[in-house]
């Protein structure tokens, strides 16, 4: 009967359902694209609830196919315009500079290719390793240093008033 | 690690709304599963039927269609027990055919080996036989008339009797054939009165092969048929009779079924085959059994061990009707006549105690020299005449593609390649499920 996985699935959306919406708002900047991304994700990972119990792992393979649906979303959206809830202010636009770090982070990321993005929201926010970044990403561990260290200088050159965090490194 | 910036990214996914998800999620998950395994399944069906239709190397004799292979090869294997039938792909004209019990069917079957060296299998009816193979190779003769190149088969009105073979004309647009009148089972009515003749006269028919239509040539006991046509098919022999005792050649015309000379035959002799015949048409070649006429139940050296049956040819001049015996005496087993090459005659031979067969040439003056023609199977194969004339001899041995097969074979193949894929992926998943435990051990949690 499916009475016990489907109960294990939700207990695991719920427990976990915050995690996954915080990373795909970094991944998508957007929260309505965060939500369909996850619901996405989520839709897949019920359609293999019982491997996935089985292997022992499902945060590994719940991440994967996070990453890679929005890694997908944009190869198949890139030529479109994506349906966004609010068209991103300019960074830099304004005389006054921004009002907080974390809109300048916000409006950086944006700017950033999704796998750029997706190494630092996986390295920095998530505290992954540069293996387990490529694990999760099904890249090299080189890759994932090259897009690294793209990314930042990407943010750097986007978003000048960043570049005192950038430097600030392990 | 950029801490600050760690710091930075946390504070902006704060930002990120608390959201709800559907109740249907597990449900849509249930979907797009179904949906995944379903189109899987469509797939594999689809890679299953394309492999099934595509051609194969040395498959299908349609790609060999314009082949021109004029060798017959020095033997011919046993079909596989799954080979493609001839009803689903003709495959002729014929190279040879023979007879196997190695199919799937329980009675005989007939093999068929095209030009382009394919097998298929005719699966005969219980007590039906062979059948005559064509000069050319295109047709076969039996209860049906059988187009081997396009498959189509003729069920012919009156139905000619399989029991005496019918014999083909040169140019394999005719045959001579015997439509059996007597009534093999005597029946008697109420009061014990004999009600069928067993010994009505039988028909000897002309079978057209354009139009299939069976004209009456001449009636008379067929009990000891046999035929052969002239070499330009204008005339016909045909030995008839009650049996052996009462036996009669009679030279037809074939256009009119005038008979134009009569010859009583001696217990012993027979018309020598099919290419009874000689080339230049003035001579026809009888057999004279020696000694003990009726092999096998000739008494032999031991009682488990009969004695073969041994014959010398004779020629019967077509004109004066005059006999002359061969020099070569002692021949032995039952002969057939069944072609000429390099102007000597060309017999199979059959050992009715072993059912075993030679196909031998016979030069004047020389020892019998056996050709290189064997096949699996029962008995002799038969070849078209005009092969056994004219084609190569010693070809390369003739082994059938495990490839011809018929549908349901690939249907199996099909399910034990998934099958196996099945386990492959299923081993395949247990280690990389193994793997993931492992690095699973040094994985951190996702930050909550």
């Amino acid at each position: 009967m499916t009475a016990g996985p489907a109960d294990s699935f939700r207990e695991y959306v719920h427990a976990r359902l915050g995690t996954l919406v915080r990373a795909a708002f970094l991944l998508t900047g957007d929260s309505y694209l965060a939500e369909d991304l996850v619901q996405q994700t989520l839709a897949k990972v019920a359609s293999r609830w019982e491997q996935i119990v089985a292997d022992g792992n499902p945060d590994a393979y719940v991440r994967r196919v996070l990453y890679h649906q929005h890694v997908s979303w944009w190869r198949r959206w890139r030529r479109e315009p994506l349906p966004v809830a609010a068209v991103p202010e300019a960074a830099g636009a304004d005389p006054h500079g921004p009002t907080t770090t974390a809109i300048a982070v916000r409006q950086a990321l944006a700017r950033l290719a999704p796998r750029q993005r997706a190494v630092l929201v996986l390295r920095y926010f998530e505290d992954l390793t540069e293996a387990q970044t490529a694990q999760v990403l099904g890249v090299s561990t080189g890759t994932v240093k090259s897009q690294a260290r793209d990314a930042l200088a990407r943010l750097r050159a986007v978003a000048p008033e960043l570049a005192d965090l950038q430097e600030v490194s392990k | 690690m950029t801490t600050t910036l760690h710091r930075v990214l946390v504070d902006l996914a704060g930002e990120a709304p608390s959201v709800r998800m559907p109740e249907d999620l597990w449900r849509r998950g249930r979907r797009l599963r179904w949906r995944r395994r379903a189109a899987g399944i469509l797939a594999c069906l689809l890679v299953s039927m394309t492999a099934m239709w595509l051609p194969s190397p040395n498959v299908t004799g349609s790609q060999f269609a314009g082949t021109d292979d004029r060798t017959l090869p020095a033997w011919a294997a046993q079909p596989y027990l799954w080979q493609q039938t001839f009803s689903e792909d003709p495959n002729g004209p014929a190279k040879l055919v023979f007879e196997t019990g190695h199919s799937l069917d329980l009675d005989t079957s007939l093999v068929v080996v095209g030009r382009d060296d394919s097998f298929r299998l005719v699966y005969l009816d219980p007590g039906e036989l062979m059948g005559s193979l064509s000069p050319d190779g295109r047709y076969l003769l039996g209860d049906n008339l059988v187009d081997l190149v396009t498959g189509q088969s003729r069920k012919l009105s009156p139905a000619v009797s399989s029991h005496w073979p019918a014999v083909w004309s040169p140019d394999s647009q005719s045959a001579v054939a015997v439509i059996g009148q007597d009534d093999v089972v005597p029946t008697t009515g109420p009061n014990g009165e004999r009600i069928n003749d067993s010994t009505r006269l039988d028909n000897i028919v002309i079978v057209s092969v354009p139009d299939g239509s069976l004209r009456v040539v001449h009636v008379a006991e067929a009990d000891v048929f046999r035929a052969a046509f002239s070499p330009d098919g204008t005339r016909v022999a045909i030995a008839v009779g009650r049996d052996a005792q009462n036996k009669e050649l009679l030279i037809l015309d074939v256009a009119t079924g005038a008979v134009q000379r009569a010859v009583s035959l001696g217990e012993r002799q027979q018309i020598a085959g099919s290419a009874a015949w000689s080339p230049d048409g003035n001579r026809l070649i009888l057999t004279f059994i020696e000694g003990c006429l009726t092999a096998p139940s000739c008494d032999g050296p031991t009682p488990d061990r009969p004695a073969r049956q041994r014959f010398h040819l004779q020629q019967l001049d077509v004109d004066t009707g005059t006999v002359t015996d061969e020099a070569v005496r002692g021949l032995q087993d039952r002969p057939n006549l069944i072609a000429w090459r390099q102007g000597a005659p060309v017999l199979s031979v059959t050992n009715d105690a072993d059912n075993s067969c030679a196909i031998v040439r016979l030069p004047a003056g020389q020892s019998p020299e056996t050709l290189p023609l064997r096949a699996a199977g029962y008995g002799c194969p038969s070849y078209p005449r005009n092969a056994l004339e004219q084609w190569t001899l010693d070809g390369p041995q003739l082994t059938p593609s495990p490839w011809q097969a018929q549908n349901w074979a690939y249907v199996v193949l099909g399910l034990i390649v998934l099958t196996g894929a099945a386990l492959v992926v299923k081993l395949g998943r247990r280690w990389r499920r193994r793997s993931m435990t492992q690095r699973s051990r040094v994985a951190p949690e996702p930050p909550r």
